[in-house]
C-alpha cells in the first residue's frame, strides 16, 4: 500500500519533471533541429553567454528582482500588519478580496492592464490633466520593467498576504499581551516583536519573489514582448520557439537553474545567520 | 474606523482592473476608448460576446471542462496520497526524497518546457488533451500542503483503527478521507487554477482547433490582428478575459469556505 502510493507520486514526478530536466542537460550539449543532431560540447553555453540579448535578459531579471523583492514584502507585510488585529470577519473579507486578483493573474487580466496603460488610456488621460504628454508605457524598458513589476505585485501579493497573516496569527498571544502590559505602542509591537518573529517567512517570500522575477513570462508575452523588457524565461522561450535554437535554449535554462539554486543557497545562509 | 475606510478604498482599487475588464467587454470600439473612462457604462452592447459565441465555443468549453476535472481528480489524488505517505510512514531516504520532490517549487516551468514537449512527443501524446493534464498533475506545493495537513491529524486515531483490524484502505476511506475535506478543497482550487491558467503550455501542445481548450482558443482569437469592424482587439481581449475569469471565480467561491482557513493552517514555517 505504502510503496504503491509512493511509486505513483515518484512516477509522475520522474516522468514529467526529472525526465525533462535530464533532457535539458542533454539538449544543452547538442546542436539539433530534432531531425539531425550533433554533439557540440559547451558551444551552446558559450553562445548564450556571449549573446547580448541573453545578457540583457539577465540584467532585466535582476531589475525585476530589485523591484519585486522589496515590493512584494512591503505590500504583503503592510497589509498583514494592518488587518491582523481586526476581527475574523474583516480578515476573511480581506483575504478573499485580495486573493481574487491572483485568480486573474497573468494572461487573463493582461488585456485590462493593456487598456489601462494604453497610449489613449486612463493613465495617460490622468496625466493629460496635468499637461503631461502621453507616454507609450510598454515601448521602452525604463517604463515597461517597473510597470510590469507593479502588475506582478498587484496580482500576486494576495497569496503572500495569506502566508504572512497565517504566520502572524500563529504567534503566541501571550507574547503580544505581555508587551502591551509593559506599555509597548502598537507600532513597537508590530516592528519590534512581530516582524522579528516572522522574519523566516519574510525571507521565504523574498526568495519566492526573486525566483518569480526571473520567471515572469505571461505579462511580458502579452504586454511588451521585446528584448528590453524580457526576463530570462522569456528569452529562453524566444530562443526555443521563435528561433528554433533548442540547444541554446537548453543551455540558457541550465544557467537559469544555476542562478535559482544559488539564490536558494543564499536564503539558507541568511537563515543560519539569523539563528 | 479610519483603518476600515482605508481598507475599503484599497479593496476598490484592487478590484478596478477586473471591473474595467468586465464593463469594457460590454462596450463597442468607440465606448471602450472613451476618456475619461466611464465607471458606469452607457451604450452597452453584447456584440463582443456574440462574435465569441459564433466560434467553436461549446467544443472548447467541453475540452476545458474535461481538462480541469481530470486535472483536479488526478492532482488531488496524487498530492493527498503523497502527503499521506510522508506524514504517516517511515521509510528509507525519506528526507532526501522529500527535498527532491520539492525542488519543483523553485524550478521555473518554462525553463524545461521544450524538453517536456520532447517527452510528450516520445510518449505519443502530442496534440491530445492528456498532454495538457498529465504534466501538471504532480504539484510540489500541493504535496507540501497535504503533508502538513495530515501531520496535524492525531496518529493515535489511525492506530486504534488498525488495532481493531481495519485494513489500510478502510482506514483511508473511513477515517482519513472524511477529515480531509478542507485540504481536498485547497488542492482542488490549486489544481483548477493550474489547469485554467496554463496558457503557454496548452497553446504549445494543442495546435488543432478542435482539440483546443477555451483558454487557448479564445486567446488565439483575441490576439488575431485587425478583425472585423466594430470589434477592436482591446474590447475583444477584455471579453475573452472576462469569460476566462468566470470559471475560476466560481470554483474559488465554491471552495472558499475551506480554502482560506486551511491555507492559513497548512502553511507554517
Amino acid at each position: 500500500m505504502k510503496n504503491l502510493l509512493l511509486l505513483l507520486v515518484v512516477g509522475f514526478y520522474g516522468m514529467f519533471t526529472i525526465w525533462p530536466l535530464a533532457e535539458v542537460v542533454k539538449l544543452s550539449l547538442y546542436k539539433t533541429n530534432f531531425i539531425t543532431t550533433k554533439f557540440v560540447g559547451l558551444d551552446n553555453y558559450i553562445y548564450a553567454l556571449t549573446d547580448p540579448d541573453f545578457l540583457q535578459s539577465i540584467v532585466n531579471s535582476i531589475f525585476y528582482a530589485l523591484i519585486l523583492i522589496p515590493g512584494q514584502i512591503f505590500a504583503a507585510l503592510f497589509m498583514a500588519l494592518s488587518i491582523y488585529s481586526l476581527n475574523k470577519r474583516w480578515q476573511d473579507i480581506s483575504r478573499i478580496i485580495l486573493y481574487v486578483p491572483v485568480l486573474s493573474a497573468g494572461i487573463i487580466i493582461a488585456g485590462s492592464w493593456k487598456w489601462i496603460f494604453h497610449i489613449d488610456g486612463p493613465i495617460n488621460w490622468l496625466l493629460s490633466i496635468f499637461n503631461i504628454e502621453a507616454i507609450n508605457w510598454f515601448a521602452q524598458g525604463v517604463t515597461a520593467i517597473p510597470i510590469i513589476s507593479f502588475i506582478v505585485i498587484f496580482s500576486t501579493f494576495g497569496s503572500n498576504l495569506i502566508i504572512l497573516l497565517a504566520a502572524i496569527l500563529s504567534i503566541d498571544k501571550g507574547i503580544l499581551e505581555a508587551a502591551m502590559i509593559d506599555g509597548a505602542h502598537e507600532h513597537q509591537i508590530k516592528w519590534q516583536i512581530i516582524v522579528p518573529i516572522i522574519s523566516p517567512v519574510i525571507v521565504l517570500i523574498g526568495l519566492l519573489s526573486a525566483i518569480n522575477a526571473f520567471s515572469i513570462f505571461e505579462n511580458i508575452y502579452s504586454l511588451a514582448p521585446q528584448g528590453f523588457a524580457a526576463t530570462m524565461t522569456f528569452h529562453i522561450y524566444q530562443s526555443g520557439f521563435m528561433f528554433s535554437k533548442y540547444g541554446v535554449a537548453a543551455a540558457e535554462s541550465i544557467i537559469l537553474l544555476l542562478i535559482v539554486v544559488t539564490l536558494s543557497l543564499i536564503k539558507k545562509k541568511v537563515e543560519i545567520k539569523n539563528d | 474606523m479610519i483603518k476600515k475606510i482605508f481598507l475599503i478604498l484599497f479593496f476598490i482599487i484592487m478590484m478596478l482592473p477586473i471591473y474595467f475588464m468586465v464593463i469594457g467587454s460590454f462596450q463597442d470600439t468607440h465606448g471602450v476608448m472613451k476618456m475619461p473612462p466611464q465607471l458606469i457604462p452607457t451604450n452597452s452592447t453584447l456584440y463582443n460576446y456574440q462574435t465569441i459565441f459564433k466560434l467553436d465555443f461549446i467544443r472548447w468549453l467541453g475540452n476545458s471542462i474535461i481538462v480541469t476535472i481530470s486535472t483536479v481528480i488526478l492532482s488531488v489524488f496524487i498530492s493527498s496520497c503523497g502527503g499521506y505517505v510522508f506524514a504517516f510512514y517511515k521509510f528509507r531516504f525519506k528526507k532526501v526524497l522529500w527535498s527532491c520532490l520539492l525542488i519543483g517549487l523553485m524550478v521555473p516551468r518554462i525553463s524545461f518546457i521544450i524538453p517536456l514537449y520532447v517527452v510528450i512527443k516520445k510518449l505519443g501524446l502530442s496534440g491530445t488533451l492528456a498532454a495538457t493534464i498529465l504534466p501538471i498533475v504532480f504539484s510540489p506545493i500541493g504535496l507540501y500542503l497535504a503533508r502538513n495537513y495530515f501531520e496535524t491529524v492525531p496518529i493515535s486515531l489511525l492506530e486504534s483503527a488498525r488495532l481493531d483490524g481495519a485494513s489500510e484502505f478502510l482506514v483511508l476511506h473511513k477515517i482519513v478521507l472524511p477529515i480531509s475535506k478542507p485540504i481536498i478543497a485547497v488542492l482542488a482550487v490549486f489544481a483548477s487554477i493550474g489547469a485554467l491558467q496554463d496558457y503557454i503550455w496548452q497553446a504549445l501542445v494543442l495546435q488543432i482547433p478542435e482539440r483546443q481548450t477555451l483558454l487557448v482558443g479564445l486567446m488565439r482569437f483575441a490576439m488575431l490582428r485587425g478583425g472585423e469592424q466594430g470589434v477592436n482587439p482591446i474590447g475583444r481581449t477584455l471579453t475573452v478575459g472576462t469569460i476566462l475569469l468566470l470559471p475560476l471565480l466560481i470554483i474559488f467561491i465554491l471552495a472558499n469556505k475551506y480554502f482560506i482557513d486551511s491555507i492559513g493552517g497548512a502553511i507554517k514555517e
